[in-house]
């Protein structure tokens, strides 16, 4: 193990020297045995990535080796264990970037990347690969992959959340790595300048891959637990994905049903209601609209069971809980159904400002939509209608 | 349109393989290239332009220069090569009409995210490759980044602009001339802060090349993820080609079981983003997708310039599909299905060799598989068999092909499910019907005695429908009956093949409806009204080949009638049976090579005798005894 620890610090102090001054000494002959060098970091990262003690004596010599080279070296970038699997390519950029490598050693990097149409295999190693492939997936990754059920994320998108949840799943097939999991998790959130949803986005991907042996599904559930446990984020992300794919979630997934029933709570509680114009209103722009609100519980609703039944339990529960309140007298607003209502109007308003008409606006709309509510609930409407024009005229 | 050899150190020659006229300038540009790694002086420099003046009227070819020596350090100095490169004037120099034009070009592409501007890219993708190769040699014959700078202000910016654009460098042709661009502007020991700001410049693309931008969150991934950016991009491509592959699977299945309007809307777009990639062995799958895709929805469209693209690479060998993937594109492209056959074709008729497995080549070329599938792509391949055939009839590989493309077809079409196969009579729409069965049934499924009763129902077959096509009033139509078929007597030359082995052993009497089959074989047409003369040729020379494989003394007069007829009209004809006689008669060995070495003395009339053994072993493998003797044969043409 001490020779591993050697050679991990030899190699780390090369990729130092690669960013100094002293490259001027280099030839070809020398990038090619760094490049080895650095491949030998890449191996060791892949064979000991999930072996906690193999991994914490790794950790602690590259922290020995980096303090050094920080005394030595001014503005020395630390090498994480993360690092190492990228070695090849810190080299790379690190001698691109320093503008004292020399112009032979500048050459045979651009060989690799295939300068010369008949240098073969050898020499160009992958560089022109890398760069195919890379080109490859932007182009790729671009489209969306189209299934109303998935819609609005990309090719791109589900596949770097299938390559994070391949890497979580690799991590936590061996005991006593959760910590490094959260910590790789908490490093994306920390790094990514993209924001918030973008993460969300790829988690969602991951959450959704169709690809799921059982250590899969644990690492999924890992996942979110992990976004549970960042509440913001959680609930930024149930508002930037698309309604859709938050029902497909809500389907597949009973944690995330509950954040996003929570969510969806939360947003409505932040609306008001402008009496003299009859309007549901956002009191700041951050906030969701009523419209975006009523979309997305509309999706939930046209799921089918046992979602749209859940969903249905859950406003019926949700409006017994603010006090089984009728709702009345907003005129011509598009609402979808009425007890979602009766939850949003409780919230924020005074029940007594509320008078009569209501369920004619929900009978309509449920009329002229009737995919949007079931028979059932149809007929519901009607008997409440008859029940409530028996009550006024009696008055 | 160049070539240009060197000669010896201080000459050389070229050649133009272009038909040109005119006078024009020549530039002769030399480039003394150091190969050696201990070199210190490692550099590629450019000596100079020497201008020369050379009027080529057309088809003048060859000219032959003088170099001078290298200055300084001699040319017999061994680690420099030198690479001559010669061009036209008005093709070197850039306009600068030119240089906006593509300037604004890639301002306009951006990073190529909308589909149009992809449509854009690949429809000037060829353009700009030969404006990139000009870049290059124009770069080449300047002094310094500086002076490339004073000339073309733009091209860093052009370059970096293409270099950003995924469309352009997924091209493998394009990214290696962006790659040499940006080498020539580098500069080994930069004089100026131009040069200086050249070189970080150019490292700086080099890195955008292989890296995220930082702040992505892929980037954020690859690193915390710790994945090595080889192993996460080519894994990604492959997710990624899946995944898309899935999606366009799924939705032809979807869309034939309802007859909606397919939900996956992309096709088209995906089909020109996949332009570029069609080299790129991870994309494949998805290409056999869209392929297939194309031809069971039929409500998307795939770019043209998508098919071009893939026909190229295929045939290039640069691309692998799965059959099926191959077959469609054949469905939906014909000029591609033409360049198939095509290529096969000049395959069979420019090497020779390949007579040794044709049977293999042509079920490899897929060509077979695809004709059972598809009744319109066997009658486009015939088509083109048919035009082959009317301009070198004589040529014995193309017939060799017709035959054993027939009988590969034949022999898939039997293996399909019954209720899948078409009637035979939609394949063969020009033909008569009575004469279909008989010539198709393969001779395996006919027992071997009644063989010559099959021939000879045949034969008499054939020659009541040709005396009645004479004397039909509209001759036309006549010719291009009894043309159709012969073609199909070519087609199903297996069984010209058992009417000359029969040949050997039957009598005069029965001999008579196999001649006249070999005869009209061989010679279809009443040319120069010679088919009675052909008639008595065959006669003779079968007459004359039984004497001499048959009796026992060699009689001198024969030898010399055979040796003259094999030089006739009719050489194939006797070739034909002179091998039949010397592989299936009785005649021992010793006397079959005395005739053949006695017979066979002009090299072309070998050659042909070469051809027609070659195609006689593929069909007579595994027999041993026979195997002997052909070998023999063989070896005896070979050292003849």
């Amino acid at each position: 193990m001490e020779a591993v620890l050697q050679n991990l610090e030899s190699s780390v102090e090369l990729l130092a020297v690669s960013q100094t001054d002293m490259v001027t000494e280099w030839d070809g002959e020398t990038v090619d045995r760094a490049f080895q060098w650095a491949q030998y970091c890449e191996h060791l990262h892949t064979r000991f990535l999930t072996n906690p003690s193999v991994r914490a004596a790794l950790e602690s010599r590259l922290r020995e080796t980096n303090q050094l080279l920080a005394h030595t070296f001014a503005g020395h970038r630390c090498v994480t264990l993360s690092d190492l699997a990228q070695c090849r390519h810190r080299l790379l950029t690190g001698l691109l970037k320093n503008p004292a490598t020399p112009h032979p050693v500048i050459k045979s990097l651009l060989d690799k990347f295939g300068l010369a149409e008949d240098a073969e295999s050898d020499q160009r190693v992958d560089l022109s690969d890398l760069s195919a492939c890379r080109s490859a997936c932007k182009l790729l990754g671009d489209f969306t992959v189209n299934r109303k059920s998935d819609s609005g994320l990309s090719a791109g998108t589900h596949v770097h959340g299938m390559m994070l949840l391949q890497r979580v799943q690799a991590i936590l097939s061996q005991p006593g790595n959760l910590d490094y999991a959260t910590k790789l998790l908490n490093c994306l959130l920390e790094d990514s300048r993209e924001g918030p949803d973008s993460l969300g986005a790829l988690i969602a991907a991951a959450l959704l891959s169709t690809d799921t042996t059982s250590e899969n599904t644990a690492a999924q559930d890992f996942l979110l637990d992990w976004l549970e446990g960042h509440d913001g984020l959680l609930h930024s992300v149930c508002q930037s994905l698309p309604p859709e794919l938050c029902t497909r979630l809500s389907q597949q997934w009973t944690k995330f049903r509950l954040a996003y029933w929570d969510s969806l709570k939360r947003s409505a509680s932040f609306l008001e209601y402008d009496v003299s114009n009859g309007l549901w209103t956002q009191p700041c722009d951050s906030t969701v609209s009523f419209l975006t609100l009523t979309e997305r519980v509309k999706f939930l609703w046209s799921s089918g069971s046992p979602l749209k039944d859940e969903t249905e339990e859950w406003l019926v529960a949700l409006k017994q809980a603010d006090g089984d309140f009728e709702v009345k007298g907003l005129n011509e607003m598009e609402f979808f159904f009425f007890p979602f209502l009766a939850f949003l109007v409780l919230e924020t308003m005074e029940t007594c400002i509320l008078s009569t008409v209501f369920p004619h606006i929900a009978l309509r709309v449920a009329c002229r939509d009737e995919n949007t509510l079931s028979s059932s609930a149809v007929e519901g409407l009607h008997s409440q209608l008859s029940s409530q024009t028996h009550h006024s005229s009696s008055k | 349109m160049w070539a240009a050899v060197l000669k010896t150190a201080n000459t050389f020659s070229f050649s133009i393989n272009k038909e040109i006229e005119g006078s024009f300038t020549v530039e002769v540009l030399i480039c003394w290239t150091c190969h050696h790694s201990n070199c210190r002086n490692y550099k590629q420099k450019e000596l100079g332009i020497k201008k020369w003046k050379g009027n080529f009227q057309l088809k003048k070819q060859k000219e032959e220069i003088a170099l001078s020596p290298l200055p300084g350090e001699g040319s017999s100095d061994k680690c420099f090569s030198v690479s001559p490169c010669l061009r036209f004037k008005d093709m070197a120099s850039l306009s600068e009409l030119q240089m906006r034009f593509w300037m604004d070009k890639a301002v306009q592409w951006g990073q190529a995210t909308s589909p149009s501007t992809q449509q854009d890219i690949s429809e000037h993708m060829q353009s700009l490759e030969t404006f990139l190769q000009q870049l290059v040699h124009t770069l080449q014959t300047m002094s310094s980044t500086t002076e490339a700078m004073k000339s073309f202000p733009f091209v860093g910016q052009f370059l970096g602009r293409l270099c950003w654009n995924p469309y352009v460098t997924a091209d493998g042709a394009s990214r290696r001339l962006l790659l040499q661009c940006m080498w020539l502007l580098y500069s080994a020991e930069p004089q100026n802060v131009v040069e200086h700001r050249a070189n970080v410049w150019i490292r700086d693309l080099l890195c955008h090349l292989t890296s995220e931008d930082e702040g992505s969150m892929v980037h954020a991934l690859e690193k915390h993820a710790g994945f090595p950016p080889q192993q996460y991009y080519s894994g990604s491509l492959k997710k990624m080609v899946a995944l898309l592959t899935t999606e366009v699977n799924i939705n032809h299945i979807a869309s034939a079981a309802s007859l909606e309007r397919c939900r996956f809307d992309s096709i088209h777009s995906l089909s020109v983003a996949c332009i570029p990639l069609v080299t790129c062995p991870e994309v494949a799958p998805l290409i056999g997708a869209l392929l297939k895709h194309y031809n069971l929805c039929g409500c998307s469209h795939l770019s043209e310039d998508f098919i071009k693209a893939v026909t190229k690479a295929w045939l290039s060998k640069k691309l692998v599909m799965e059959d099926e993937a191959v077959i469609a594109l054949w469905c939906c492209s014909l000029s591609s299905l033409e360049q198939a056959v095509l290529l096969l074709l000049e395959h069979i008729l420019s090497d020779p060799k390949v007579m040794h497995n044709l049977e293999t080549v042509v079920t490899d070329s897929l060509l077979p598989k695809a004709s059972a599938l598809h009744c319109h792509i066997f009658l486009i391949v015939n088509d083109v068999f048919r035009n082959a055939l009317i301009s070198i009839e004589e040529n014995l590989a193309l017939r060799g092909l017709l035959q054993v493309f027939t009988s590969c077809f034949l022999q898939i079409r039997a293996a399909q499910r019954p209720q899948e196969r078409l009637p035979l009579r939609s394949f063969f729409p020009h033909v008569p019907h009575n004469l279909l069965t008989p010539l198709l049934t393969a001779p395996a499924d006919v027992p071997k005695h009644v063989w010559l009763e099959h021939l000879s129902w045949i034969g008499t077959l054939l020659e009541k429908f040709l005396s009645e096509r004479n004397q039909e009033e509209d001759s036309r139509r006549g010719h291009r009956a009894v043309f159709e078929t012969w073609f199909l007597l070519v087609q199903c030359g297996h069984w010209i093949d058992v009417a000359a082995k029969l040949l050997v052993s039957v009598g005069s009497e029965q001999s008579k409806p196999l001649l006249f089959l070999l005869t009209f074989y061989h010679h279809p047409t009443n040319r120069g009204h010679q088919n009675t003369q052909h008639n008595t040729v065959a006669r003779q020379a079968w007459s004359d080949l039984r004497s001499l494989f048959l009796t026992h003394t060699l009689s001198p007069e024969q030898l010399s009638a055979v040796n003259e007829l094999l030089c006739s009209l009719s050489a194939n004809l006797v070739l034909c049976l002179l091998l039949n006689f010397a592989i299936f008669s009785q005649a021992s060995t010793s006397r079959m090579t005395d005739v053949i070495q006695k017979v066979l003395t002009d090299a072309g009339v070998r050659r042909r005798a070469m051809c027609m053994l070659c195609t006689m072993h593929q069909r007579l493998k595994g027999d041993s005894a026979l195997d002997a003797r052909l070998t023999m044969l063989e070896d005896r043409l070979r050292t003849a």
